[in-house]
């Protein structure tokens, strides 16, 4: 049999009309009526209970794993908005997929890379290939969780991590992760995908730095707040309209920092790692980002560059082509930042992209991503989180 | 200290090109922050462009979807999805105005639960809504917001389940066709686009309001269209249903005489196969179908004076030459110029009508005449009861009469014995020669007083007698006490009671002698039904007064009363108790007649507790 893979969406406002929509769309492609997993990506309109429940009926209760994004990504078609869901089921002899999740998060996030590891281990085989993680976006500080999750995992063989961090479009005050019949928020939806198969992706973030080096000069965990003695806040002040400060969303979407990448990735990733402003305090000047950082680190303010992007994109499906060779992907899961959306790209022009890439990796393949708050695949055998990239998984 | 004080300190001498570089360095990195901010602001317009090219585009392709659907119906559903699909509004209800000039649901998205969906498609707007009078009064919309909110609209939030939302107007007319509702939940708002009056918002609702609006009056006027033309086919097969198969001849004909159209009922009507037969062949209708030109000079007169006839009746020529009286409805129509187009009309057959007529007309003659005659004989008829009745009457006097003389001739046997004995007194006397003056003055004292007694019963006789020459005002007591005179020796014989109890002294207006006939007819019936029924004590009561106006005499007699099956008939001539030697039969009938139809009067009978009343009722 191998594997059979379709993918389904829908635009509907009603989420029983929606989830139906698209997880027959899905079947029908992959030409199946029972599939063995479920993959659902939505966007944060919808009565979420509803949809999914609507999805599983509609796939016979299969077990599903997703989260909200920002938008949804299928082959030639991105949609971000609040009303979106992308659906993919998979049927196959080939591939495994066992879901776990752990919830609150947010208490302690070591605790929930442990956690996570707790539920992961027993599902390890020999055969494993990759995890995907989707994460609540607005809790999750990933260095923490990478590093008790990978030490609980007692495991010697590198597992690498894919996924994205759930988004929820600003509309509201909480992100939803899915794992078969439950909604929830501050957790992380996981499937381990094991079986005889490999991943071949790309990971490209397209910023480049604007003015000098910048130092952090106060800062705790994830927490900046002085760069170069003054606050945080005031550095970056220059770079934003006048009347954008109170709209910090919009200010770090279209400013980022750069943080000088590691040896070990520099090869794989180039100079700089990109970190999102995921939250300010405007008290104390300072800003959150998505991983930890010490005093004294280096960084640079950055910005969107499309031609890099798009330079990028290229790389990703020449890294993708280049390890699977001459086979072809049985499925493509996309995570993509939102801050390369619309807010960067036409309509028109967003779409021209990603067809130009899902045409340089295979045409009309099962493809399926969202927009996401952070976006988790491996760089250099380290498992890392990324911002303002584009992560795309190949499964062959 | 900074770097850049100990490096003046290090080089006392700056290098001038340093400095250039760091004013130039210091230029670019403002130049490029300006241009990050720049950047920022291009794609912020980048995303407003795109959102609304989206929109035009979503509205033209609505346009486009539009102007393909000829079913009304289908527009409203068409653009409440656009609301939800495009222009992101939760919910969006169309209301359209029903011949009652309210507002039902008529289309509706966005209301994902059942129970919603159902409770809102039920909803009704009146015309006295408070929502609709600023729409009425010109509004272009009505908004309700947390901010903003319309007098009577704010109510509306819970029936429409939307806390915030726009109304809009479409059809441009005093009342509009159709009312469009949109907007959004409370607990859904932040998913959805707002409602609010800024100008973007109020461009896209205007822009979509504007298109559907233009449409929605070109179908509605497309729809009355499509039913004026169907009712005017309706009304077509109607007229031509009519118009072939009416009994009426119906035509069109030109003004020189030549049909235009005709149905086969005129055609029939003159004696021709077919409308085509008869349009053919009649080439000068005057002429060839008028039996007498003149009926026909004066139906053009009249045409040409008034514009159309009513019922002209006139005899026309049928295609063998016999004759049909036709009557005719015609009119003249005219060009804008007022030139005669054509003459059309409807022809009635109306032969056999024309006979009827005749022949009722002759039925009239004959029962004038008949009637006339059936009169004659009437009043002869009338006449000649009026001389039976006067002769009954005659009879019945004279039947009295009898009795009268009987009593008299009864009262005057002892005077004239009397008379006798004085008379051979006289006799006996003188042969006793005892004859003296003082005797013979006794004597003769004596026979006159008895004469002068017999005299008065004369007198009282010829008082009942004497004819009624004309109506009398008398007193009831006078006639009555009279009558008892004349009869008071038989009821003395018969050992009959009489009470006479007047109240008053109670006077009639009428015929006295035919008065006292009744009152002697019905004291006379009372002594011999009381005779006859030998009733111990008998007595007849008499009683005198006035009533309502009424002068009333009751008369009543204690001898069992009137048998109840012939009570009905004591007052129809020839009806008698008596036996063919006793009665005639004549005297209540007489009574009844003279009281009722000579007096104007009423006179009734009825049964008392042990005997029989009659009561006379005249007027005063």
């Amino acid at each position: 049999m191998g594997t059979s893979v379709g993918v389904g969406y829908s635009l509907h406002k009603n989420p029983a009309d929606a989830g139906k929509e698209a997880a027959h769309q899905a079947l029908q492609q992959a030409n199946i009526t029972r599939p063995d997993f479920v993959f659902v990506f939505a966007t944060v309109g919808y009565n979420q209970q509803v949809l999914i429940q609507t999805i599983r009926e509609a796939t016979s209760g299969a077990p599903l794993s997703g989260c909200s994004g920002e938008g949804i990504i299928t082959q030639g078609m991105v949609a971000e908005t609040n009303f979106g869901v992308c659906v993919m089921t998979i049927a196959s002899d080939e591939l495994r997929f066992s879901n776990v999740s752990v919830k609150d998060i947010g208490v302690d996030v070591d605790m929930a890379g442990g956690r996570l590891a707790e539920e992961i281990r027993p599902l390890l085989a020999e055969d494993s290939i990759a995890c995907f993680l989707f994460v609540d976006g607005l809790v999750f500080d990933f260095d923490p969780f990478r590093a008790a999750f990978e030490k609980s995992l007692q495991s010697d063989r590198h597992l690498p991590l894919f996924g994205g961090l759930a988004a929820n479009n600003l509309a509201t005050q909480k992100t939803y992760q899915y794992h078969d019949d439950q909604v929830f928020s501050q957790g992380i939806s996981c499937v381990l995908m094991s079986g005889k198969g490999d991943v071949a992706w790309g990971v490209n973030h397209g910023c480049v730095p604007v003015g000098t080096r910048r130092t952090i000069t106060r800062c705790k965990g994830n927490i900046i707040f002085e760069i170069d003695g003054i606050p945080a806040l005031e550095a970056l002040k220059d770079y934003v309209e006048d009347d954008s400060e109170s709209q910090w969303n919009k200010v770090t979407l279209n400013l980022c920092l750069g943080f000088k990448s590691p040896e070990y990735l520099k090869p794989e990733y180039g100079e700089f790692i990109i970190r999102y402003m995921m939250g300010k305090n405007d008290a104390e000047g300072s800003v959150t980002i998505q991983s930890d950082v010490k005093d004294g680190t280096e960084l640079w303010i950055m910005r969107r560059d499309k031609e890099l992007i798009r330079d990028g994109l290229q790389a990703i499906s020449h890294q993708i082509r280049e390890k699977m060779g001459t086979r072809k992907p049985k499925f493509v899961m996309h995570f993509e930042c939102m801050g390369r959306g619309k807010v960067v790209y036409r309509e028109q022009e967003k779409i021209d992209l990603l067809r130009s890439l899902q045409e340089d990796i295979g045409s009309n393949l099962p493809w399926i991503g969202f927009y996401s708050y952070g976006e988790i695949g491996p760089v250099s055998r380290h498992n890392c989180i990324h911002n303002f990239t584009a992560v795309v998984t190949a499964v062959f | 200290m900074s770097n850049d004080d100990s490096n003046r300190r290090a080089y006392p001498a700056p290098d001038p090109n340093l400095e250039i570089l760091q004013r130039e360095k210091e230029a670019l990195a403002q130049q490029v922050k300006r241009l990050i901010r720049a950047e920022g602001k291009l794609y912020e317009y980048q995303q407003e462009l795109d959102a609304q090219l989206k929109e035009y585009k979503g509205l033209y392709e609505l346009n486009r979807k539009l102007n393909g659907i000829f079913n009304i119906q289908k527009i409203f559903e068409a653009t409440v999805a656009y609301v939800i699909e495009q222009l992101e509004f939760e919910r969006a209800v169309f209301f359209r105005k029903t011949e009652k000039e309210s507002y039902c649901v008529c289309a509706l998205d966005g209301y994902y639960d059942p129970f919603e969906k159902d409770q809102v498609s039920k909803l009704v707007i009146e015309q006295d809504s408070p929502c609709l009078s600023p729409l009425v009064a010109g509004r272009e919309y009505l908004i309700c917001t947390g901010a903003l909110q319309e007098p009577g609209v704010a109510g509306c939030r819970i029936k429409l389940r939307m806390n915030e939302f726009f109304v809009y107007p479409l059809g441009f007319h005093s009342l509009p066709h159709a009312l469009l509702i949109v907007g959004n939940s409370m607990e859904n708002a932040a998913f959805y686009r707002r409602v609010d009056d800024t100008p973007g918002s109020l461009l896209s609702m205007g822009n979509l309001v504007g298109l559907v609006s233009s449409l929605i009056d070109n179908h509605i006027f497309f729809e009355r269209m499509v039913q004026a033309r169907e009712q005017e086919k309706l009304a077509e097969a109607r007229y031509r249903d009519i118009f072939e198969n009416a009994a009426e001849g119906i035509y069109q004909r030109t003004p020189d005489g030549k049909y235009i159209d005709a149905n086969p009922a005129l055609a029939q009507m003159f004696g021709y196969a077919s409308p085509r037969e008869l349009m053919t062949e009649v080439t000068d209708i005057g002429r060839q179908l008028y039996v007498d030109q003149r009926y026909y000079a004066e139906l053009m007169r009249s045409l040409e004076k008034d514009g159309r006839v009513e019922g002209f009746e006139t005899p026309m020529y049928r295609k063998d030459r016999s004759v049909i009286w036709v009557s005719l409805s015609m009119r003249t129509v005219r060009d804008s110029d007022g030139q005669v187009l054509f003459y059309e009309g409807m022809s009635e057959e109306i032969t056999k009508r024309k006979m009827a007529e005749e022949a009722l007309r002759e039925s009239e003659q004959k029962y004038r005449q008949l009637s006339e005659a059936l009169e004659q004989r009437v009043k002869e008829t009338v006449d000649e009861l009026r001389q039976k009745d006067r002769i009954l009457i005659l009879q019945g006097r004279q039947a009295v009469m009898g009795e009268m003389l009987s009593n008299i001739a009864h009262q005057w046997r002892q005077p004239l014995n009397l008379l006798a004995l004085l008379v051979q007194d006289l006799q006996m006397t003188q042969k006793r020669g005892e004859l003296n003056e003082e005797f013979i003055d006794a004597n003769i004292k004596r026979t006159l007083e008895i004469i002068r007694q017999m005299s008065r019963t004369i007198d009282d006789f010829r008082y009942f007698f004497k004819s009624d020459q004309e109506m009398l005002e008398f007193r009831v007591l006078e006639p009555m006490e009279k009558a008892l005179s004349l009869l008071e020796g038989s009821f003395e014989a018969n050992g009959i009671r009489i009470e006479v109890i007047p109240t008053g002294d109670p006077v009639i207006h009428g015929y006295l002698g035919e008065f006292v006939q009744v009152l002697l007819n019905i004291l006379m019936n009372a002594r011999d039904a009381l005779i006859a029924r030998q009733v111990q004590d008998p007595l007849v009561s008499i009683k005198l007064f006035r009533e309502e106006g009424k002068t009333v005499v009751s008369i009543a007699d204690n001898a069992g009363g009137i048998p109840e099956e012939i009570k009905e008939k004591i007052f129809e001539p020839y009806f008698t108790t008596k036996g063919p030697e006793q009665g005639t039969g004549i005297g209540l009938f007489m009574c009844k007649t003279i009281i009722e139809k000579s007096m104007n009067g009423v006179l009734t009978v009825r049964n008392t507790e042990d005997g029989a009343e009659f009561r006379i009722e005249l007027q005063m």
